[in-house]
């Protein structure tokens, strides 16, 4: 094999095996980010866990596929417009609790009938909310970096 | 033993914080000190119990607080080496070199 | 309470908002500056409960402590919520009429400011490492705001040396939850209460001593305080002054909290020690500096040393001296940044021999400028002049007391060389190349209320030492200075002479050579770090 082959000038070329594996593995990926998000609860994961999942499938997409076919399934405006709606999300849900009369952060669920909803309700709203904050962070953290590459 | 090979890759990363030139190097080197102390919390929570600390599990559980605490720690972690590799990387094209000495030397040249 | 950290929080949304739709900038930035003014009401409102000796708790979300964040109020964390309140709104202000910062910009300084009351106020140590972290990612972000070469480097160092400081922080933490099993500072204080006192438990001493170099490395004391001088010279003047006014004391602040709750007196000594040579050392660098921010970093640290060295001699009117210097310090040291840096941005220079005749061109600043440096050093009857008296009472008959005298008319000293820079008149007559508009109206009265806060502050200080005193034991304070009396007035005279002695031996041939070459000792990270571990040991061995 050519060294020039593995080198710089190959960066831009795609093998068929990075191609194929990644197209194929990164719904997977995506996929099992959510799964980790939304048991966090009930098993080991949660937010955060899930949200970095998330994010290493799409920073897969980036890498094998490059970064302008990943920017149309994820847009970099869209990406950054996510982030801060999921901190505006986390803080609204913060404020719940205190408009339930626990205080910040407080599971407003507490208050209601548990027959009538799980008393996890609220971790999960967190754990989803923080999910997509730290997905999208970590994601854009990447794209910036490949980007001005 | 555990213990001596926590210490070991602490020590580890502390010598590469110290002696590698290369700032890529550095930070791999300072994420590599941290795990250790983050092992240590964790290896020391694991001899409390035998199983995951998961409701409905049986059997003595370990100690869930320090994974709870090192879970946060890793996240902190995982900021700050993005954070100093974000700052590795615009150095890198500003001085066009990984040397964290002739950064420096280029970096804090005072003009008198 | 809960509400002192929110409120930021809240703001900090509104900025990052700002930061993503054009049109909300304006009112995004004015926003956040309103959220960082809202604790100081809050606060406000605390403080009778508090000054009456109550300890106010707080559980985030209804979580008990051991699992969930508990937040304590008490006379210290009010102090030290209160400080960082003050100099957070000054600097919001004053970034916020330059113009020059977007709302991305205020999203990360008030991040800091969440963090620093996350310090002030947390219960227990981990939730006191998180907000540490906090404070420290907002920093590096903001030191390297703008992008310069310097800017960046001055950024990694910070981050390379405060993150090694910080793991040891951790790992001090892990100690203490290893052999105690808790978190919490109060819990970790009666476990070592009911074991004995520190003393008995070897493994504390190490704990306690990996606490201290942890947060000494944020609170820059010798030998952990080489990366303040490049991180506050090369970052946005506002950030400058925030950092040196408020981050450096809440870290001073946590370290006495831990020091105090956790049975540290064996420790008084050596901080004593290591105070007041930082006070002399950093003030001989200062004293060679050229650049005007450097130069001022320099100071920053000396003035810390003093801080230390007070909180060492360990009585509670030496607590209190310690508490009214960090405030005083607070206010003149962000005021002198503030200054400062709108002349370094109006002139585009930092060299202290390139910048002259400000004076007629700002006044009011220069005036600004000329309360500050006549507070730092000392003179009657503004606030630093207040503490020193102080400063002097709590040190009685202490050994480490002479460098602290020697470092006062040599702070007096480099002021008069950085004074020339604001003289309403210039020798040569040089025209700046006016990169930019001189200090807007909120800027020039932001430096004038500061001027005027120092000034109070000097006038009553007593009195504010009186207050400061009950906030933190809840009794009055019996003994205290005599401040203006004709005796105590004399005594600055000879300072102020050896004062201009001391420059006059700076412009000499062998002071300039010798400043130069003290100039030139510009360690690099590797001997900064090897440097750091040796302090480490030193620290350990003596707190042993």
């Amino acid at each position: 094999m050519d060294r020039t082959d593995t080198g710089r000038a190959g960066m831009n070329r795609k093998t068929t095996i990075l191609d194929l594996i990644s197209r194929k593995l990164a719904p997977f990926m995506l996929l099992f980010g959510l799964y980790v998000l939304t048991y966090g609860h009930a098993s080991p994961g949660g937010g955060f866990q899930g949200g970095v999942v998330i994010a290493s499938g799409v920073i897969l997409l980036f890498v094998a596929q490059g970064v302008e076919a990943a920017e149309r399934l994820f847009p970099f405006a869209t990406l950054s417009r996510v982030e801060t709606m999921a901190f505006l999300a986390f803080i609204g849900a913060g404020l719940a609790g205190i408009a339930a009369g626990i205080g910040f952060l407080g599971n407003p669920m507490v208050l209601v009938e548990v027959s009538a909803a799980p008393r996890a309700g609220m971790v999960l709203l967190l754990n989803l909310v923080i999910g997509i904050e730290v997905g999208s962070g970590v994601s854009l953290i990447c794209l910036r970096l490949f980007r001005e590459e | 033993m555990t213990w001596i090979l926590i210490g070991a890759i602490l020590m580890a990363g502390l010598w590469g914080v110290v002696n590698r030139p290369n700032m890529i190097k550095k930070v791999m080197a300072l994420s590599i000190a941290n795990s250790a102390v983050i092992l240590m919390f964790v290896y020391h929570g694991s001899l409390s119990g035998d199983t995951a600390p998961i409701e409905g599990n049986g059997g003595t559980m370990v100690d869930p607080l320090p994974q709870a605490l090192m879970l946060t720690a890793i996240v902190v972690g995982v900021c700050v080496m993005s954070m100093a590799l974000v700052l590795v990387y615009r150095l890198h094209r500003k001085y066009g070199t990984l040397d964290m000495r002739e950064v420096e030397g280029k970096a804090w040249k005072l003009r008198d | 309470m809960v509400w002192v950290l929110l409120s930021p929080m809240l703001g900090a949304t509104a900025a990052l908002f700002g930061s993503l739709f054009e049109r909300f900038r304006g009112t995004a930035c004015v926003i956040s500056t309103i959220s960082l003014a809202v604790p100081a009401v809050l606060l406000a409102l605390l403080t009778g409960p508090v000054m009456e000796g109550e300890v106010l708790q707080h559980s985030l979300g209804g979580w008990s402590p051991p699992w969930g964040i508990n937040l304590v109020m008490d006379g210290l964390a009010w102090v030290s919520a209160s400080l960082t309140t003050l100099i957070a709104v000054a600097v919001a202000l004053f970034a916020l009429d330059s113009g020059k910062y977007g709302a991305r910009f205020f999203f990360f300084l008030l991040m800091m400011a969440v963090g620093m009351y996350g310090v002030a106020l947390t219960g227990d140590l981990f939730t006191m490492f998180v907000c540490f972290e906090i404070i420290a990612v907002s920093v590096y972000v903001l030191v390297a705001w703008e992008g310069t070469g310097t800017g960046l480097a001055a950024s990694l160092k910070y981050l390379i040396l405060s993150t090694t400081g910080i793991m040891i922080f951790l790992f001090g933490v892990f100690l203490i939850y290893r052999d105690l099993g808790v978190l919490s500072i109060s819990g970790v204080s009666e476990a070592l209460r009911a074991a004995g006192g520190v003393r008995n438990t070897p493994v504390m001493h190490l704990a306690l001593a990996s606490l201290c170099v942890g947060i000494g490395v944020r609170t820059a004391f010798i030998p952990f305080h080489t990366w303040l001088p490049e991180a506050h010279a090369y970052a946005p003047h506002p950030i400058s002054a925030f950092l040196s006014g408020a981050m450096i004391k809440i870290s001073f602040f946590a370290m006495v909290r831990i020091v105090l709750e956790f049975g540290g007196d064996y420790l008084m000594d050596l901080l004593m020690w290591i105070g007041a040579f930082t006070a002399l050392a950093a003030v001989l660098s200062a004293l060679s500096q050229t650049d005007v921010k450097r130069l001022l970093a320099y100071h920053s640290i000396s003035q810390l040393g003093y801080i230390l060295a007070v909180f060492g001699a360990g009585s509670s009117l030496a607590l209190t001296a310690s508490f009214l210097h960090a405030l005083n310090h607070a206010l003149f040291k962000s005021l002198l940044f503030l200054t400062v840096g709108a002349a370094v941005s109006f002139t585009g220079e930092r060299n202290i021999y390139r910048i002259h005749g400000l004076g007629s061109r700002m006044p009011v600043v220069a005036a600004a400028f000329f309360v500050g440096a006549l507070s730092i050093s000392g003179i009657p009857p503004f606030n630093g002049y207040a503490s020193k008296a102080f400063i002097t009472m709590g040190m009685k008959g202490s050994g480490a007391y002479p460098l602290l005298w020697a470092t006062s008319f040599l702070t007096m000293a480099s002021f008069i060389k950085l004074g020339r820079i604001f003289l309403p008149f210039s020798r040569s007559g040089a025209e700046y190349d006016r990169k930019e508009r001189p200090p807007g109206i909120l800027e020039t009265s932001v430096v004038a209320v500061l001027a005027l806060m120092c000034l109070g502050t000097g006038v009553f200080g007593s009195q504010v030492a009186g207050f400061m005193h009950s906030m933190l034991y809840g009794t009055e304070l019996v003994t205290a200075p005599r401040l203006f009396t004709a005796g105590s007035l004399l005594k600055t005279l000879p300072m102020i002479a050896l004062g201009i002695l001391a420059w006059r031996m700076v412009l000499t041939g062998p002071g300039r050579s010798l400043s130069g070459r003290v100039r030139a000792l510009a360690p690099q990270l590797r001997t900064v770090l090897i440097f750091f571990f040796a302090g480490l040991l030193a620290f350990a061995a003596v707190a042993y």
